[in-house]
């Protein structure tokens, strides 16, 4: 996937490691456990003597039918993401996001609804959930997320009957769910549907003011990463004493860590926590 | 009520004046009394809430939430009353249970066919006595009526202050149920 993302020449070497294989660096062992978030996506346990630390990256600990689901792994330093570290974060459950999409869908069938998702990880789970509720049509994608869609399709994730919106006339479009990516719902690729429903699938569609700056219509809060009930919840989980805070709203999650009598400090990386909403695709992708 | 919360939060957002009137129409005809009643009284402006104020949501909030990660979320949401729904504490609720969580009361003069036929009327030449004995307060027979009529009808309902908001669904239901819930059930 990062080859799909970035080209040939994403790293300077690779080396293929699955899930729970232990890798040993002298005194040091590793091992990559699901982590939730997409499909591939691991965090990763660096285990030296009597201490573990481990790294989530991104993760989410509910059911997402397109990848592993993220396991709890006992340590003693846990590197938490938080992008959602706020108690007014709470996703709750995606199928219902789902169900108001097609609610929408069998309430306006002659306009096109038109779902802004991450191209990768959120497009294809939004597909799966919208498989899962009973919807057999062919859903429409924008060219920027084919390749990636298509490779989720060749490991084995069912994605059902998927078309390129281009090529297609604006009237056949009618009824129909087309995914597109964030950016690519506010610009003039829109015009080729009537009259789009636009919708969000994102975490950050919790907030209205976030909805409304978007010009979205159709918020569906449906996140690849864990809410603040799931961030907490996963802390307590892991039994970490000491937890290292990054990606996000880190304030708000170590003052919650350190009520709960655990040491915890942010870690500030620079360029995390707004990527759903801030994927840029490139003019040839946006023609397509 | 939470169909009526996912209705007004549609309504927000649909900038478009027949898409609204198709989502309402929607709406009336899926929803059974009484939530549909109580969301007619809620779009015309016929309910007020007269202890839901922003002081009372407050301190409801102080005594279930940290106050340090209180600051932050309404620091990052901006609006008092959202930020209180998103961050009300979450209990097991059945998600079509009715809004008040008890059986409807029994049927009077005010709520039978002769009130659902009032319900198409203007409010000042319904019976008065309809009015009084409605359960729900209603200010329709005072001025503040037409005030709230004529608010209601041009600038729709987002930009009154209207604390019957879209509430999320993982609110509680019984007994402590949210500001404005509470606020209806003490009257």
């Amino acid at each position: 996937m990062m080859r799909l993302r970035y080209g040939d020449d994403f790293a300077g070497s690779t080396q293929a490691v699955r899930y729970g294989e232990e890798i040993r660096l002298g005194d040091v062992t590793v091992k990559f456990h699901p982590a939730g978030h997409v499909l591939g996506s691991a965090q990763i346990a660096v285990s030296c003597k009597d201490t573990c630390i481990v790294a989530s990256g991104d993760y989410k600990d509910v059911i997402d039918p397109t990848c592993a689901p993220f396991e709890v792994v006992p340590c003693d330093v846990f590197i938490t993401e938080a992008t959602f570290g706020l108690p007014v974060f709470r996703h709750g459950n995606a199928a219902d996001e789902v169900k108001k999409l097609l609610a929408s869908v069998a309430l306006f069938p002659e306009r096109a609804h038109l779902v802004g998702a991450y191209s990768l990880g959120k497009a294809q789970r939004v597909i799966a959930l919208l498989r899962e509720q009973g919807y057999d049509a062919p859903i429409y994608l924008h060219g920027a997320m084919e390749e990636i869609t298509h490779y989720y399709q060749s490991r084995g994730v069912a994605l059902g009957e998927l078309r390129a919106v281009k090529g297609m006339k604006k009237a056949d479009l009618a009824g129909t769910i087309a995914l597109a990516p964030p950016s690519a719902t506010s610009d003039i690729w829109t015009r080729r549907f009537p009259d789009p429903v636009t919708a969000f699938a994102s975490g950050w569609m919790r907030v209205r003011a976030r909805a409304r700056q978007r010009g979205v219509e159709l918020p569906l809060v449906i996140s690849d990463h864990a809410d603040w009930d799931g961030l907490t919840a996963t802390i307590a989980a892991t039994g970490a004493g000491e937890v290292w805070v990054t990606h996000g709203q880190e304030d708000a999650l170590v003052h919650w860590c350190k009520a709960h009598g655990l040491a915890a400090r942010p870690l500030d990386l620079v360029g995390y926590g707004d990527e759903e909403e801030s994927e840029a695709v490139t003019a040839n992708e946006a023609e397509a | 009520m939470n169909r009526f919360a996912a209705l007004l939060d549609r309504l927000a957002y649909e900038p478009g004046r027949n898409n609204k009137l198709r989502l309402i129409t929607a709406y009336f005809r899926e929803v059974p009394d009484p939530d549909r009643g109580y969301a007619l009284a809620a779009l015309t402006g016929a309910l007020s809430f007269k202890h839901a104020k922003p002081g009372l949501i407050r301190d409801l909030i102080m005594d279930r939430t940290d106050p340090v990660l209180f600051g932050l979320s309404y620091d990052y949401v901006g609006d008092l009353s959202e930020t209180v729904a998103l961050m009300w504490p979450k209990r097991a609720v059945s998600y079509n249970e009715s809004l008040l969580g008890h059986p409807s009361p029994p049927p009077s003069p005010a709520r039978g066919e002769g009130a659902q036929l009032d319900a198409g009327l203007p409010p000042q030449i319904k019976p008065k006595a309809a009015n009084e004995t409605l359960s729900v307060p209603s200010p329709l027979a005072g001025s503040e009526a037409s005030e709230a009529r004529s608010r209601g009808q041009g600038g729709g309902w987002r930009h009154r202050h209207c604390p019957c908001e879209p509430l999320s669904p993982t609110l509680p239901r019984k007994g402590g149920g949210s500001p404005s819930i509470r606020a209806r059930i003490t009257r």
